[in-house]
């Protein structure tokens, strides 16, 4: 008798919990929109905050659609999971070689570029590039650079190259981006070679190059120090350009200077993966993003460059004429390399090269 | 074991067992894969000379010796620790809920709370440099030094909870009738309390030992990144910029050799230790020598001072854990007043994911851990594959998930992704659960089997009752398991399933914000909570009621 008592208490006790606790969510999560019958879903797939504070709302707002927002940490993490998860996502935001890698795996899903009213705002120098060279599967979103963030009360006068970031009075001041591509490659162009070499011997000089710097190097971070930076740990670091300047809201101290010699640049576009659910509503978005004030909105927030020429003249002045957000077009055409597409065995290479700079 | 106890482990063991083998097989064909795609010619000349070259082996023999010596350190001092507490008269439901809660703010919240007091000009350096006990601020983030102390305080809470678990398990009145033969305190603690408790310990070492081989996120974020890990090489391999299939499996296996490798030595070493310990104190005439650390005083200011940080820094007002711009309770606002945020989702399927994962994975591994004490050619490859499930690398894991899923087209979502955590938390309730199941307890089932009893009576009058400490560790460590999950989590949600470490790990990029100390707080808040009440009434109180009617019928 005992045994059936106790079942039922328990099953009660747990039942009762499991309702409670359902009943208790649902009051606390219900959201309003959630009731409408047939609504449109997007299911955004982006980097952590990479839009305007209100581009997703007023987007679910204008179009009635429901956006469930997934996140990415970096481009691998992006291709892991898109080969892992096919036919869920309906937007991804990938950076150039990711763009190329995804549409070499076919990937990707064309874009009908008739589909897109606003297309013609973007600039020519940001279309049909290398990694898609017809924009058959990409629309550009946002550019950025990677530079120096520098402490201006640590260290008073501008960086202009690799030499003065890793000079000897900076030891164990600077710390620079842990992704051998970025850095490697910015090496590379530094001392005179292409930024996407995969011959050991350019690969090699540029890795003593480093090692003999090694001891300057503090910190080797996953993503740019942004927060080491603000606290001051960090006089000086190499990152992305809209990281640094977001930092430099926190701590006016810090500055973004750009190598004179070139840097290395990426590109962020949209695209549309393969067997995308809710293809209408991705054409929404990307038309949306492409609206000159939803555009100007997301370079004001996250101080990126933008490739919407309508949108410049709803970007706030200062971070317009800043020159190193928006740098001159020579600059950028003759003077900045994008990170290419390598296979498996160069990447063994550039790994083995750049854990031999760490250890040393 | 009577025939009635295994055919019960058989029986309800079943689904443990063919979920543990299956996830065997899909992870071996995961691993094996590359090889056979490319074929060994895949395997290049820069392939040869990355394998080849001495980062990788330093990596390989610094991973190894901090696993052990880690490990070591911290079963220890957990010792140490639970000799004081044991003196409190606080309860035990108590003292578990203070060893254990810090782990509950996970992982990366830690880790970031350990980054903010340790930081140049942070409270810990600028409290030394304002009392004069240094001159210079000690530059301690980014060392190795500072990795070492990020495993050490990661782990920390898991002896100590496994060894209050194991000595709440003892008969006292062994300690008594030691003191009553004259033994001094010291030696009844280590002659017979330790003893007692040492195969707890030993499991709690090798997971330890477990967790720290994997670990890539404290040298990244604690240790600046600058020296190499054989996890941190893994995981880039997958996930990173150096992500090909053929390299992350070569280091995959690598890695496996090198967790079974520290999990065998930590497990001869720590025996041998206590061992010695344990003959010395039985030596000497009572009095301890030495310099008497405040082990336990430490040990919990230490334990408890990161998440301090990100409870604190969830009200700051700046978007950035590092200068208080002072107080706001904007994050909270945030998350639970505007408009689907994704902080929300991500607290919601979190916790439903924990819940659903950890009750069905504690009521599969009771069975499961029977099972793994048979013996015959059917439990050998079950043990083989528990053993699997335990020391492979996590990425492993989560690949052989996927590609287990996919071959049966199951499209990713919240079940696949509840299936995956319950598949490796009950590989972990399994292990703990068999601590519990000591000799004398299977003795007990056979004599209960001998005089007549039904299966059902032995399942919850003996085992339920008598396994019940093992019970709350176990679910506590699988809720655990499944809210701090990451890398097995990427392999098996859906578009829509974000967590909390897949977004802290998203937001990580940006630098914690408040919302994210916040979303920690109210994971841990949400996750102790539920956690206790169910111990509280589904485990606890019927257990309790059972251990009184057996009482009573004895």
């Amino acid at each position: 008798m005992n045994f059936f008592r106790s079942t039922t208490r328990r099953s009660f006790v747990k039942g009762g919990a499991g309702l409670g606790l359902v009943t208790l969510t649902n009051s606390c999560f219900k959201n309003p929109t959630q009731q409408t019958a047939k609504e449109r879903r997007l299911n955004l797939y982006h980097w952590r905050y990479y839009t305007g504070k209100n581009t997703i709302s007023d987007f679910e707002k204008q179009f009635n659609v429901r956006v469930t927002t997934d996140y990415y940490a970096s481009n691998d993490e992006l291709f892991g999971r898109l080969t892992a998860t096919p036919g869920q996502y309906d937007l991804i935001v990938p950076s150039d070689y990711m763009i190329e890698t995804l549409i070499k795996n076919t990937m990707l899903d064309r874009i009908d570029s008739r589909r897109l009213k606003n297309l013609d705002n973007i600039e020519g120098l940001f279309r049909n590039q290398w990694f898609d060279p017809q924009n058959e599967y990409s629309v550009p979103y946002m550019w950025g650079s990677n530079g120096f963030g520098r402490n201006r009360k640590l260290v008073p006068s501008p960086v202009s190259d690799w030499d003065s970031l890793l000079a000897e009075k900076n030891r164990g001041k600077v710390g620079i981006i842990d992704d051998f591509r970025f850095t490697l490659g910015a090496v590379l162009k530094h001392i005179g070679l292409d930024a996407n070499s995969i011959s050991e011997v350019d690969l090699n000089k540029a890795g003593r190059y480093l090692l003999g710097k090694r001891q300057v190097i503090r910190t080797f971070s996953q993503d740019t120090p942004k927060e080491q930076l603000i606290a001051g740990d960090l006089s000086l670091a190499y990152g992305a350009g809209g990281d640094i300047l977001q930092a430099a809201v926190e701590n006016p101290a810090l500055a973004y200077d750009l190598p004179s010699a070139g840097t290395i640049i990426f590109q962020d576009g949209m695209c549309i993966p393969k067997g995308a659910p809710n293809l209408d509503v991705a054409y929404d978005f990307i038309d949306f993003i492409l609206r000159p004030e939803v555009s100007a909105d997301i370079t004001n927030t996250v101080l990126y460059g933008n490739p919407n020429h309508r949108a410049r003249q709803l970007i706030r002045p200062d971070i317009l004429n800043n020159e190193s957000i928006f740098p001159s077009d020579d600059y950028i055409k003759n003077k900045c390399s994008h990170i290419h597409w390598i296979d498996d065995s160069a990447k063994a290479l550039y790994a083995r090269i750049w854990n031999e700079i760490k250890a040393g | 074991m009577g025939s009635l106890t295994r055919k019960l482990g058989r029986v309800m063991g079943a689904p443990g067992a063919l979920l543990l083998l299956a996830s065997m097989v899909a992870c071996v064909v995961a691993l094996t894969l590359p090889f056979y795609r490319g074929g060994m010619a895949s395997t290049s000349d820069a392939l040869w000379r990355y394998v080849s070259s001495s980062f990788l082996w330093l990596a390989v023999l610094r991973s190894l010796s901090w696993a052990i010596l880690c490990s070591l350190s911290l079963a220890f001092v957990a010792i140490l620790v639970v000799k004081d507490l044991r003196r409190t008269s606080i309860r035990f439901g108590w003292q578990f809920i203070f060893v254990a809660s810090p782990l509950f703010f996970g992982t990366v919240n830690r880790l970031f709370g350990l980054v903010a007091i340790l930081r140049d000009y942070g409270p810990l350096n600028n409290t030394l440099v304002s009392t004069r006990l240094l001159r210079v601020p000690l530059p301690i983030l980014d060392t190795e030094w500072a990795s070492i102390l990020g495993f050490l305080l990661l782990s920390a809470p898991i002896p100590v909870g496994a060894m209050l678990v194991a000595l709440r398990d003892t008969d006292g009145r062994f300690t008594r009738a030691a003191q009553d033969l004259g033994a001094s305190d010291d030696q009844t603690f280590w002659l017979v309390l330790v003893l007692q408790g040492e195969r707890a310990l030993t499991a709690a070492a090798s997971i330890v030992s477990i967790l720290i081989c994997g670990d890539f996120l404290t040298p990244r974020l604690l240790g600046g990144g600058g020296t190499a890990y054989l996890a941190t090489l893994t995981i880039d391999s997958y996930l990173g910029p150096s992500r090909s299939l053929t390299l992350s499996a070569i280091l995959s296996i690598l890695l496996l050799a090198t967790t079974t490798l520290s999990v065998l030595l930590t497990r001869i070493i720590l025996r041998l230790c206590i061992r010695v310990r344990a003959e010395w104190a039985g030596r000497k005439d009572g009095r301890t020598r030495g310099i008497r650390l405040p082990w336990t005083a430490l040990w919990l200011f230490a334990n408890y001072l990161p998440p301090l940080a990100v409870v604190i820094y969830s009200f700051n007002r700046s978007a950035y854990s590092v200068f208080w711009r002072g107080f706001s309770w904007a994050a909270y606002n945030d998350i639970f007043f505007t408009v689907d945020p994704p902080e929300r989702r991500a607290l919601f399927v979190t916790m439903i994911v924990a819940m659903a994962a950890s009750v069905l994975a504690i009521t599969m591994s009771v069975g499961l851990a029977m099972a793994l004490r048979d013996s015959s050619a059917m439990e050998a490859l079950l043990k083989i594959a528990h053993r699997w499930q335990l020391l492979a690398p996590e990425v492993i894991l989560g690949i052989g998930f996927a590609t287990g899923v996919s071959v049966f087209r199951i499209r990713l979502g919240l079940s696949t992704l509840v299936l995956s955590h319950v598949i490796f938390i009950t590989a972990f309730d399994a292990a703990i659960l068999g601590i519990g199941l000591k000799p004398t307890l299977l003795r007990l089932l056979e004599v209960a089997e001998d005089l007549g009893a039904h299966s059902r009576d032995l399942y919850l009058r003996i085992l339920l009752p008598l396994l019940q400490p093992y019970l709350i560790a176990g679910f506590m460590f699988g809720l655990l398991l499944s809210i701090d999950n990451y890398v097995v989590t990427q392999f098996s949600r859906g578009a829509r399933d974000i967590t909390v470490p897949t977004l802290l790990a998203a937001t990580v990029r940006h630098g914690l914000d408040p919302s994210a100390n916040a979303l920690a707080t109210l994971a841990m808040i949400a996750s102790l909570t539920f956690g206790l009440v169910a111990v509280r009434f589904v485990i606890g109180a019927e257990a309790a009621a059972k251990v009184n009617h057996w009482r009573k019928l004895k």
